[in-house]
């Protein structure tokens, strides 16, 4: 007879943790998967509630197969909790490569270090995971063409830095190197025009406004997502902008572009606006093709990234070493140029190799697919 | 510079405007038991929380035993020896008896205190003062009467010279006040004074060796029970003559039937016992017994609450299955006044207006939105028919007195114009000059052609109000009172097995 | 009226109650017990189900990072358990816990020694805690919006005091919560396991633990036995603040970097683990232990459906579906066993 209910029940529930871990030490490892050429890749994504992103990991795995590899993916959420436990699992599973979209800025060095401690070989893509081989997109380049579209724009259409603003939809947060695009495009644009001159490395993740004609916020939204965020964002700034001013508004994404622009039409100032976007994915190109105001979208092709991942994913895996960056086929598009890459929207044609990327060659798995220019 | 236990002279509190002790003087010597009395609103709160420390005064000073104090918290007064029982008891549900007890002074070693070392000291506490209590029970398990008592040894163990209890048998049954008095009693021999706020006239006789009575704020009497009647008291508290209803008639009725009950049986505690009844148009029937003898049972029977009664029923003269929702009961056309009005009866955080209406929702609604203006005739009819005391309409319920709350609960059930009205302690926690109204409007719906079941515990109010007493005990009817036998002292001894 | 009543002999009322007492006080262990046992038997199920859904799961490896995992929410569930239980809650977690993740990384790197910094991360903390308490008792504002405007402040500090960058740290080995202590368990895990039978002794054995459920279980009664309420709730969002802080110096640890993007999710995740635990929202009720587990199955759920490569979205619906059922089963188990 306890007379002392909540000392058993401690005991009780002591006991039942003890048991369950005790199960769990008793397990035993499963063998790494073995096998000639066919591998298993494992995929964590950046953030699948965005069809974008999404569809990296769709094609992932569905390409995959066409080449004899096995992906297995899971999704980081942009969390930086997740992405821990998501690389976790990874090393349990023990991948022949292992890829990994993070989204959470600083956790390259714990994700790295897993992956180096279980001497998995891994590609980090988009943000750096030292000890893994890198695959990005070159901010910079979007930023630099993207101004030099827009500036004969602003020129035919007779506006002038007296009567301008930039609004740069950013991604605090996410680094100097993503946000090398917003903060190029201000500094080249501002040479060329004559804007309040400041460079990229005046434009910090805690910018609000610089001079006359910048204005940053943050358009990618936490958990929400970027088309939230960046809608949110601009209600937020655009009543403090005259309405009489011209915008241009820069976006590091579709998602975030669709929601700027819900913004700018529900403030009625369509007209008034340029929009720049990036991601190209159908929303985008089709908002290209059909609204005037929509002046530039940054392709990365998204669709062709599977291909080259996979590439290098064997390249890394027969010992061949990556150099510091493998670049993904990128273009501006302009209403001038789309239909040269797309039809519809959908892409008919991708960039060439470029050169950083051709030790991808001797994998032929490039040349299965015979997309790309240069790798066929 | 007196020696008695308690001396306080111009005692004074105001809030704001409104003064709710005057200039107030009072003594206690050790081994005295004081009743104070009054309406609500007449101070009686205020004193009690200023001796306790949970308020402090205006103006005035406080003596213990010669010594003048300053209570600034109720940790400090209870270091100075004065408890406080609060009417609505201070106590912790989830935590043993004995951790009750002990509460706030747990025995540790250097802030390490252990299940058995509280069970200890409370089993010699509780022996010490000839309580009995299980005390490793979980609080909340306790019946209402248990808690009291374990209250009471909170109090003493803290070596309290000065007890003041609010209201403390509001709750109770016969039984347990019994045992509350005998404690008490005791502790009266040993030296302690106790200060007893009560609106029971019977226990302030029973109790007390002086009355204080309170009114507006002020001292306007202090006697010995045995050298004034209730009706000078009464008086004095109200400032009038007291509760006078008119004579019930002492015959049988003779009009039609509206409510029968047929052999009513439950299992369980309390039991029914086979309980057979008819109230007649017109008709007020009182059902008295001690806690336990199941007569709450009956009203909760008739209210839809109770899913296991066996028995017929039969309503304005049509047979139906004993009541196993509250919307059938409803749709048979009973009023159910339930007991606790906090927390059965009343919305407290909505407005008067919205408790008023709350029942009649569909008459004063268009399309199933509310019409203000039906909503608040409606409302102001009930209210004044019921003579309720309030400053707007839309006051929260909450926040009026106890009396007129429960006048609000009341007309709630009024505004549906039943035929049949079952009331369970319609005037518990209330004071004399709600009861006494509440109780001429149950005289007026009488008459009025309603048919009226009131169960009570409280005896005076059975036998005051009702035509006919029937008294219950251990699940049957042992008898029925009418006319000259309708006494206090017969119904007790009924109820007891005294007779 | 009749005053000179004969009052009846009264009946040994106390010795009826002793019989019923015996009784029901078996029932009653044996009812809480099961209401416990509830949610364990529970994790059971789901231990079972995982297992033969893959073969990953069922490993030591696995185990070490379900721990590893969660000894984050689980060190600040720690502080909101003792928050809950005393009548109150904490939203700031999410707040302080990013705060404290960027202000050792900072600290560290200055450098200055991980004693020093831990130090400064909990008094950091409970400087926080210390301002919720002061607000609930002393201005009167409610828990919720006193902690959710903590939460605020908290979270944006953390941004602005970074500019937003994140900071690595420049030594690996200040990171000490990530570094293994033996057999492939984390120091984190052991943070966690330490503080909790810290808490589990505190709150049962001694006055302060006993303080604590009393003003959670009726704070007025607690105040009229003259218990110091308002200094007690203080102290107790004093820990809650420094265990969040202290949470946030450990995910730093386990990232290698100090990131204000962290803690998100820790006020409600935590609430989570300490309702699903068995506590009452309302306080008075509910233990460490049974918070532990509750951390413990949202942990093994979420690992569990990474190993299965569960698509997030259902991962979100199946981690609420199973709350509910956890829950659910607890209190079917309770309405089966006849008492409530």
């Amino acid at each position: 007879m306890s007379a002392r209910p909540s000392l058993r029940r401690a005991r009780l529930g002591g006991y039942l943790i003890l048991a369950v871990f005790g199960i769990f030490a008793c397990g035993g490892n499963t063998p790494a998967t073995t096998g000639s050429d066919k591998y298993t890749f494992d995929y964590a994504n950046v953030f699948d509630k965005s069809p974008t992103f999404k569809s990296v990991g769709d094609n992932l795995v569905s390409q995959g197969t066409q080449v004899g590899i096995t992906v297995r993916r899971s999704d980081n959420n942009s969390d930086c909790a997740t992405v821990l436990s998501n690389a976790k699992v990874m090393v349990q599973e023990k991948p022949d490569v292992a890829i990994d979209w993070m989204g959470c800025e600083g956790a390259g060095p714990a994700v790295g270090k897993l992956f180096g401690d279980a001497k998995i070989p891994c590609i980090a893509v988009n943000q750096v995971i030292p000890g893994c081989s890198f695959f990005n997109l070159v901010n910079k380049d979007f930023g630099v063409q993207g101004a030099s579209i827009v500036y004969p724009l602003v020129q035919k259409a007779g506006w002038t830095p007296n009567d301008t603003t930039l609004i740069l939809a950013a991604a605090p947060g996410a680094g100097a190197e993503v946000n090398s695009n917003s903060r190029f495009f201000y500094e080249d644009l501002a040479k060329m025009w004559g804007l309040d001159m400041y460079t990229a490395d005046q434009i910090t993740d805690t910018t609000t406004t610089l001079g006359k004609n910048l204005i940053q916020v943050a358009g990618q939204g936490t958990g929400n997502g970027p088309l939230e965020g960046s809608y949110t964002a601009l209600k937020g700034v655009l009543p403090s902008i005259p309405a009489s001013r011209h915008l241009i508004v820069f976006t590091i994404n579709d998602d975030s572009g669709l929601g700027a622009w819900r913004a700018i039409t529900e403030s009625h100032r369509e007209n008034n606006t340029m929009i720049l976007s990036a991601g190209a994915d159908a929303d985008g190109v089709n908002q290209l093709r059909t609204n005037p105001h929509w002046v530039a979208e940054f392709s990365v092709f998204f669709e062709y990234w599977s291909e080259y991942l996979l590439a290098m994913g064997v390249a890394v895996k027969k010992g061949i070493k990556p150099p510091t960056q493998t670049y993904c086929p990128q273009v501006v598009l302009s209403k001038d140029n789309v239909d040269q890459y797309y039809t519809g929207t959908t892409p008919k044609a991708v960039p060439p190799i470029p050169d950083q990327d051709k030790y991808l060659i001797q994998t032929g798995i490039l040349q299965k697919f015979g997309n790309i220019p240069g790798a066929q | 510079m007196t020696d008695a236990l308690l001396a306080v002279t111009g005692l004074s509190k105001s809030y704001g405007a409104y003064r709710a002790l005057n200039n107030f003087d009072f003594v206690v010597e050790s081994g005295q038991a004081v009743s104070v009395i009054g309406e609500n609103g007449a101070g009686k709160s205020t004193l009690a929380k200023i001796l306790a420390g949970v308020i402090r005064p205006d103006a005035g000073t406080i003596t213990l035993k010669g010594e003048e104090v300053h209570l600034s918290s109720p940790r400090d007064a209870l270091r100075r020896g004065v408890a406080f029982i609060p009417q609505e008891l201070a106590y912790l549900p989830n935590l043993s008896v004995a951790q009750n007890i002990l509460v706030g002074a747990w025995p540790n070693r250097l802030g390490i205190s252990t299940r058995a070392m509280s069970i200890a000291k409370a089993k010699e506490e509780s022996k010490r003062f000839g309580i009995e209590l299980d005390v490793e029970r979980r609080m909340a398990r306790l019946k209402l009467g248990e808690r009291q008592l374990v209250e009471i040894v909170k109090a003493l163990t803290r070596r309290a010279r000065l007890i003041i209890l609010d209201e403390p048998t509001a709750s109770l049954s016969e039984n347990e006040s019994q045992i509350l008095f005998r404690v008490l009693r005791n502790l009266c021999r040993q030296g302690v004074g106790i200060v007893y706020i009560s609106h029971r006239m019977d226990e302030v006789y029973r109790f007390s060796d002086r009355v204080d009575v309170l009114r507006n704020g002020t001292h306007v009497a202090s006697a010995a029970p045995s050298t004034t009647s209730p009706a000078q008291l009464i008086e004095f508290m109200l400032g009038q003559a007291g509760e006078q209803l008119p004579e019930s008639s002492s015959q049988k009725s003779t009009a039609e039937v509206r409510l029968a009950l047929g052999d009513w049986r439950a299992d369980g505690v309390p039991a029914l016992d086979g309980v057979t009844l008819e109230v007649r148009t017109g008709e007020i029937v009182g059902v008295f017994g001690l806690r336990g003898a199941g007569q709450e049972l009956i009203a909760e029977g008739l209210a839809g609450l109770h899913a296991k009664i066996r028995g017929e029923l039969t309503v304005n003269g049509r047979r139906v299955r004993i009541f196993t929702k509250p919307r059938q009961a409803r749709k048979a056309g009973i009023s159910y006044v339930p007991a606790e009005r906090k927390r059965e009866g009343l919305v407290l955080a909505l407005s008067i207006r919205a408790n008023l209406t709350m029942l009649i929702l569909r008459q004063i609604s268009r399309f199933g939105i509310r019409v203000v203006r039906l909503e608040r005739a409606r409302a102001l009819e009930l209210a004044s028919r019921l003579n309720i005391r309030y400053r707007s309409l839309e006051q929260k319920t909450g926040s009026l007195s106890g009396g007129n709350q429960q006048k609000v609960m009341v007309g709630s059930r009024l505004a549906t114009r039943p035929t049949i009205f079952v009331l369970q302690e319609p005037t518990r926690g209330v004071d004399v000059g709600a009861r006494v109204e509440i109780h001429k409007f149950l005289r007026e719906l009488a008459v009025g052609r309603a048919a009226i079941v009131l169960v009570t515990s409280d005896v005076e109010e059975a036998v005051l109000v009702s035509d006919r007493l029937l008294i219950m005990r251990e699940g049957v009817l042992v008898g029925e009172l009418m006319g000259s036998s309708k006494t206090q002292s017969q119904a007790l001894a009924l109820a007891t097995a005294a007779a | 009226m009749n005053k000179q009543l004969d009052t009846p002999a009264a009946p040994n009322l106390t010795g009826e109650v002793r019989g019923a007492t015996t009784r029901l006080r078996r029932s009653q262990i044996f009812d809480r017990s099961i209401q416990f046992l509830g949610i364990g038997a529970f994790y059971v199920v789901i231990l079972i189900f995982f297992s033969v859904s893959t073969p990953n799961f069922m490993q030591y490896s696995n185990a070490i990072n379900i721990l590893s995992n969660v000894s984050v929410i689980g060190i600040v569930a720690i502080g909101q358990a003792i928050a809950i239980v005393s009548g109150g809650f904490d939203l700031s977690v999410s707040g302080t816990l990013p705060l404290g993740a960027v202000a050792y990384a900072a600290l560290v790197n200055r450098p200055m020694s991980f004693l020093e910094a831990t130090v400064l991360v909990l008094v950091l903390g409970a400087g926080i805690g210390l301002g919720n308490g002061l607000i609930i008792t002393k201005i009167g504002i409610n828990p919720l919006i006193t902690t959710l405007g903590t939460l605020s402040i908290g979270a944006g500090l953390a941004f602005t005091f970074t500019n937003g960058i994140t900071t690595p740290l420049k030594d690996l080995n200040s990171g000490i919560w990530g570094n293994t202590a033996f057999a492939g368990i984390t120091y984190d895990v052991i943070a966690l396991i330490g503080l909790a039978i810290v808490a589990v002794l505190v709150l049962r054995y001694t006055v302060f633990g006993l303080a604590v459920y009393a003003i959670g279980g009726n704070r007025e009664a607690a105040r009229l036995a003259g218990i110091r309420v308002d200094l007690i709730s203080t102290v107790v969002y004093m820990i809650s603040g420094a265990l969040g802080a202290f949470a946030g110096e450990v995910v730093t640890s386990q990232l290698l970097a100090g990131t204000a993007t962290v803690g998100g999710t820790a006020a409600l995740a935590s609430i989570a683990a300490v309702i699903l635990g068995g506590a009452a929202l309302t306080g008075g009720e509910g233990g460490i232990i049974g918070t532990m587990l509750g951390v413990l199955v949202l942990g093994t759920i979420a690992d569990g459906m990474a190993l299965l490569h569960v698509a997030s979205f259902y991962q979100q619906i199946a981690t609420g579906a199973v709350l509910l059922l956890a829950v659910g089963f607890g209190r079917l188990r309770q309405l089966l066993g006849g008492t409530s």
